[in-house]
């Protein structure tokens, strides 16, 4: 009699165990697919400062562009610029207002498309009275109609236009902004945002230190300067 | 004693639940977040318009094998000095959106469907772009 006892004591435990155990599966089941299918959305915005990033890029190209870089036996040196090479694409910085709308010098093709960059060539080691020698070009990109902010972000709500079962709903309380959904507005703007209206927002410094230097002079001197990069993307 | 084992069910069933929602989800959602950022358009389009205006800084030859994933493929496109990236997400919950960066050389045009391993070449003043499956 005991032993019976004992044998449906321990099936009433098992069934409870096995039906709890299938509930709490099905339970975690349905959230899982809930989340899966109809929650879950992953959107990525990305926190760079893009201005600095392209400033400090461009600067990189420059100091081993072969109408700037010094040649030696044929073979450029990258970091050491030619003082006559920088003579022919830059100008000095005081006549370099004089010279914007009507440019003699060489060009050089590198630029971010809709952007101007102006670029500074600076030698430390000829300074008098706190100011020292220094050159500037401006460098220009092509202008690219899909490449401005405001046509990738137009793009950008194009593509994330969200017709669900919330729609309805959305559209009640927010009137045609119901067909985006909020997170999707703001990572079209973060993602999309100009990034000289983003740096002047955030204060950023662009590219401020620029980059180090070598000035190599006809006679062999070489001086230690810095090429900074300003840079301007269009809307 | 049927009492205990209602109780036993139900703390296994208060167990699995806390269990899901502090240590399985959590790993598994930042698992899928941190693969799909680092595999989003926007983060693809931004490294290899990075990747490509580094290697004009090469004064002679550089090779740049760039691969954002393995399971993910995407659509890349180059035109006047811009690259378009759209990602082929198998899943509904990823970002299908496309992104736009800009870079400062001439690449010429290129198009390409359902890639993953980016390749450029720059030799001297010639640059080669080309994209295939791995």
């Amino acid at each position: 009699m005991f032993f019976i006892q004992q044998k449906s004591k321990g099936l009433a435990i098992t069934l409870s165990f096995i039906l709890g155990a299938l509930f709490s599966v099905g339970v975690l089941g349905l959230i899982f697919w809930l989340l899966i299918s109809r929650i879950l959305e992953i959107h990525v915005a990305v926190a760079e400062y893009t201005n600095e990033r392209h400033s400090i890029n461009l600067a990189n190209v420059l100091i081993s562009h072969k109408k700037l870089a010094y040649e030696d036996e044929g073979k450029i040196i990258r970091g050491i610029l030619d003082s006559e090479k920088i003579e022919k694409v830059f100008v000095k910085e005081e006549e370099f207002l004089s010279n914007i709308f009507s440019p003699t010098q060489e060009t050089i093709d590198v630029g971010y498309p809709n952007s101007v960059a102006i670029v500074r060539i600076v030698d430390l080691e000829e300074c008098s009275n706190e100011k020292c020698k220094s050159w500037v070009t401006n460098l220009y990109g092509p202008i690219s109609i899909q490449g401005l902010h405001v046509v990738k972000y137009l793009n950008c709500l194009k593509e994330h236009i969200k017709i669900d079962q919330g729609l309805i709903f959305r559209l009640t309380f927010t009137g045609l902004l119901g067909f985006w959904q909020p997170l999707d507005l703001a990572n079209c703007v973060a993602n999309n945002i100009p990034p000289t209206i983003k740096a002047f927002f955030t204060k950023q410094q662009i590219a401020y230190q620029g980059l180090p230097v070598l000035i190599r002079y006809p006679d062999g001197t070489l001086h230690v300067g810095r090429i900074f990069v300003v840079l301007s993307e269009f809307l | 004693m049927p009492v205990a084992s209602e109780m036993i069910g139900i703390a296994l069933v208060i167990f699995s639940l806390i269990t899901f929602f502090t240590v399985i989800l959590p790993k598994y959602l930042s698992t899928i977040v941190e693969l799909f950022a680092k595999t989003s358009a926007e983060n693809v389009a931004r490294q290899l318009s990075a990747l490509i205006t580094v290697s004009a800084s090469s004064p002679y030859v550089i090779e740049i094998d760039y691969i954002p994933s393995r399971e993910v493929t995407y659509k890349v496109s180059l035109f006047g000095r811009n690259l378009k990236i759209i990602p082929q997400f198998k899943v509904g919950y990823a970002e299908k959106g496309s992104s736009i960066q800009t870079f400062p050389i001439d690449l010429g045009s290129y198009e390409s469907e359902n890639v993953n391993h980016f390749h450029l070449e720059k030799r001297g003043d010639e640059y080669v772009f080309h994209s295939t499956k791995e």
